[in-house]
């Protein structure tokens, strides 16, 4: 009986302490608080892209530090879910700092990163020593970016010991997005403007007029002259050029000899032409427009004349922003050239390289 | 038969006696000698219940039913009991050795006195019976246990009353005992995480980013579109672009834009030569001048403001800029920014290009990077 009494007097003992730890916990007198540190202020993370996926981006932290003491390590840890200290962290999908590079640090300097083994986080380490309160920075490359659109979220933590382990000293959240980027696309088409005419008003094509040069009666004595225009604009990116195609001019089975680079000869059999201003004969005007086109070879020296079937006589290797070119055609004819009526049809190519 | 009747009898007597006895004697036992009048309507009224609080302000209130003038009042502190004359403890750490009086109403002139870790003194004037008055004292340091502790409040006729201590409080003229208990402080957490929600879409965003579109800008004119030197081609209509911006960052954010053309304009070769080239600063794009810009109209809708930098709109929609500098940069050139917290704001970007009559011919593109920062 003294035993069993005994015996019921221990449990009883038990059960009572129970009874008071359960009261004391419900009272609250055991209960246990997580310490918060300091919040880092004007905290805020930069990225030099946020197109998701994205390599070797960077990553500019700024924030000040709100405790003075001691700060031998500096986590920076990469979550797709919450931004709250203490919080469980999911990483983001597809972000990858594991070959992240401290490029650049101030405010609190002397570090190196520590490798982690964990593909979010960035751990920084350095001789345990003084943080004064005030601004810091941090930069990284070589991160990749989470692979999705919308919000990230980055926890940053400062601690005493030199290796991320203890309390943090501060601590605080960021919050950053992946958006789409804006592609723009714009097409500039090919385009060539080319008119001739006997006149041309302006860099209007649709003033060009006038397709047939009446040189009049031939004499021995003078030179007959004539000119006709054409004008030329082109995106062309290797530029343009024009052939002047045909005959010299003819008469049944008589010809006008044509001319290569020579002068105006009154008495002797000519016809050519080039693109420029002459005193002899006087008749012409030189290239005008913003453009940078030149006649050609042969058809670019004053009072020289030439004419081949064929020949480049203008042209530009690059695109050509308004070029008015004009023609002076001139022809000789010696004292027993044969009576007729001469004439020729010229065709003017141009030929745009794109 | 008699004899267990006699015995019963004499058993029910000795129980009727011992009733009556303790019937008699009980009210004797439990009470002491009613001299004093009762205290009314009194209150102690604390401004902190938290244990181990220190400055807390105790006013007491109460309603004086005594005939004669009183001239003091004492007010013990106890941890057990409020009754007049029990045995009483300082509750805990309770302290009122710093105490003062810092306010009275419903008379004037009295002072504190003889104040001790559970006891103090106030005296001076006199006041009229039956009214109401309230003293404040401060600097009282609250007990460390959780739970109820007493105060016992007297009054007295004489200024220098004959108080000895808690058991013999002497001469009183109205008493009152007054329970009070400290309290766990509640202590309430809520978390409110950092949030930034930042969006570009073709389509005007819905609250929250709702309803986006991958945004495509095709500019030009004509169908198929295309650029020519005789005008300048915006998205303004055609393939409009928005942002969406939603943050709690205290200072707000910023929204910056890159190019990821090195040379700042539209290219056709990956972006090492732009043959439409950035505009520059911000101004109009004449029809037959070959550049690309862009005009940020600032926020509208939601909540709180976002604005555009004057960088990228002087006022004027037609006016574009493209900074080419500043958009090959590393983190891009800030294009919007709101300076607090916002919700929901959306900001149209209208791209414009033009192109010479010189342009090569070919396809042009540009991927524009949008990247924002908030600062917490």
């Amino acid at each position: 009986m003294a035993r069993l009494h005994a015996n019921l007097s221990k449990s009883f003992r038990t059960l009572f302490i129970l009874l008071v730890v359960s009261l004391l916990l419900g009272a609250g007198l055991f209960k246990l608080y997580r310490v918060h540190a300091a919040q880092l202020n004007a905290r805020s993370v930069m990225l030099s892209n946020s197109a998701v996926d994205a390599t070797n981006v960077s990553y500019e932290f700024n924030f000040d530090v709100a405790t003075a003491g001691t700060v031998g390590s500096v986590k920076f840890e990469f979550c797709s879910n919450s931004p709250l200290i203490g919080e469980p962290c999911t990483p983001p999908w597809g972000f990858d700092s594991l070959n992240a590079t401290l490029s650049s640090q101030s405010g609190m300097t002397g570090f190196s990163i520590n490798p982690s083994p964990n593909v979010n986080e960035i751990e920084i380490t350095r001789v345990p020593s003084a943080a004064t309160p005030g601004a810091a920075s941090f930069t990284f490359g070589n991160i990749q970016n989470p692979a999705d659109l919308g919000s990230a979220y980055v926890r940053v933590l400062t601690y005493a010991s030199n290796n991320a382990t203890g309390p943090e000293t501060d601590s605080g959240g960021l919050a950053f997005a992946m958006s789409e980027d804006v592609t723009i696309v714009a097409e500039v088409p090919p385009y060539l403007t080319f008119c001739s005419g006997v006149s041309i008003a302006g860099f209007d094509c649709s003033t060009a007029s006038g397709d047939f040069i009446d040189f009049g009666i031939l004499s021995p004595t003078t030179a007959n002259a004539g000119q006709s225009q054409m004008m030329i604009a082109t995106n062309a990116g290797s530029g343009y050029s024009v052939r002047a195609s045909g005959p010299t001019m003819t008469s049944g089975i008589n010809v006008l000899p044509t001319m290569s680079s020579g002068l105006s000869q009154p008495g002797t059999g000519q016809f050519g032409m080039n693109l420029r201003a002459n005193v002899l004969p006087s008749v012409g005007q030189d290239t005008q427009g913003p453009g940078g086109g030149q006649p050609g070879v042969g058809y670019n020296v004053p009072n020289r004349f030439s004419f081949n079937d064929g020949d480049v006589i203008a042209g530009n290797a690059l695109p050509e922003d308004f070029r008015k070119y004009t023609l002076s055609y001139i022809v000789n004819v010696a004292p027993d050239q044969p009576p007729g009526v001469y004439a020729t049809t010229l065709t003017y190519i141009c030929l745009a390289n794109f | 038969m008699k004899t267990k009747n006699r015995i019963l009898r004499r058993g029910l007597y000795a129980v009727f006696g011992l009733v009556l006895t303790v019937a008699a004697v009980l009210p004797g036992l439990g009470s002491k000698a009613a001299a004093y009048g009762q205290i009314t309507s009194r209150s102690i009224m604390i401004s902190n219940s938290a244990t181990s609080a220190t400055s807390v302000e105790y006013t007491i209130g109460f309603t004086e039913t005594a005939s004669g003038i009183v001239k003091s009042i004492v007010v013990d502190f106890c941890d057990a009991s409020p009754l007049y004359g029990d045995a009483c403890t300082v509750p805990g750490t309770f302290s009122a050795s710093g105490a003062s009086l810092t306010g009275q109403t419903g008379t004037s002139g009295w002072t504190l006195s003889g104040a001790t870790a559970g006891h103090f003194v106030i005296s001076g004037a006199s006041f009229n019976s039956a009214a109401a008055m309230t003293f404040t004292v401060a600097g009282i340091t609250n007990p460390s246990a959780t739970g109820s502790y007493y105060a016992r409040i007297y009054t007295y006729a004489a200024q220098s009353n004959n108080y000895s201590n808690v058991t013999t409080p002497g001469t009183v003229l109205d008493f009152g005992g007054i329970a009070l208990s400290t309290a766990n402080v509640i202590s309430i957490t809520a978390k409110v995480q950092e949030t930034l929600t930042f969006c570009v879409s073709g389509a005007a965003p819905t609250s929250g980013c709702g309803g986006t579109s991958t945004p495509a800008v095709t500019l030009g004119h004509g169908t198929p579109a295309v650029l020519t030197s005789s005008q300048v081609d915006d998205n303004g209509t055609t393939t409009p672009t928005y942002t969406q911006l939603t943050t709690n960052a205290a200072s707000g954010a910023i929204v910056r834009m890159k190019n990821s053309n090195t040379c700042g304009g539209l290219s056709k070769d990956g972006g090492s030569t732009c043959d439409i080239a950035p505009k520059g600063s911000v101004g109009a794009i004449s029809a037959g001048t070959a550049a690309f810009g862009l005009y940020v109209a600032g926020g509208s809708g939601g909540t709180g403001t976002v604005t555009a930098n004057a960088n990228y709109n002087d006022g004027t929609s037609t006016h574009y800029a493209m900074r080419t500098a500043n958009v090959t940069s590393t983190y891009g050139d800030p294009i919007e920014s709101s300076s607090g917290p916002v919700s929901d704001v959306n900001s149209q970007l209208t791209f414009a290009a033009g192109a010479a009559s010189t342009t090569p011919a070919g396809v042009y593109t540009a991927n524009m990077t949008l990247i924002a920062t908030g600062t917490f």
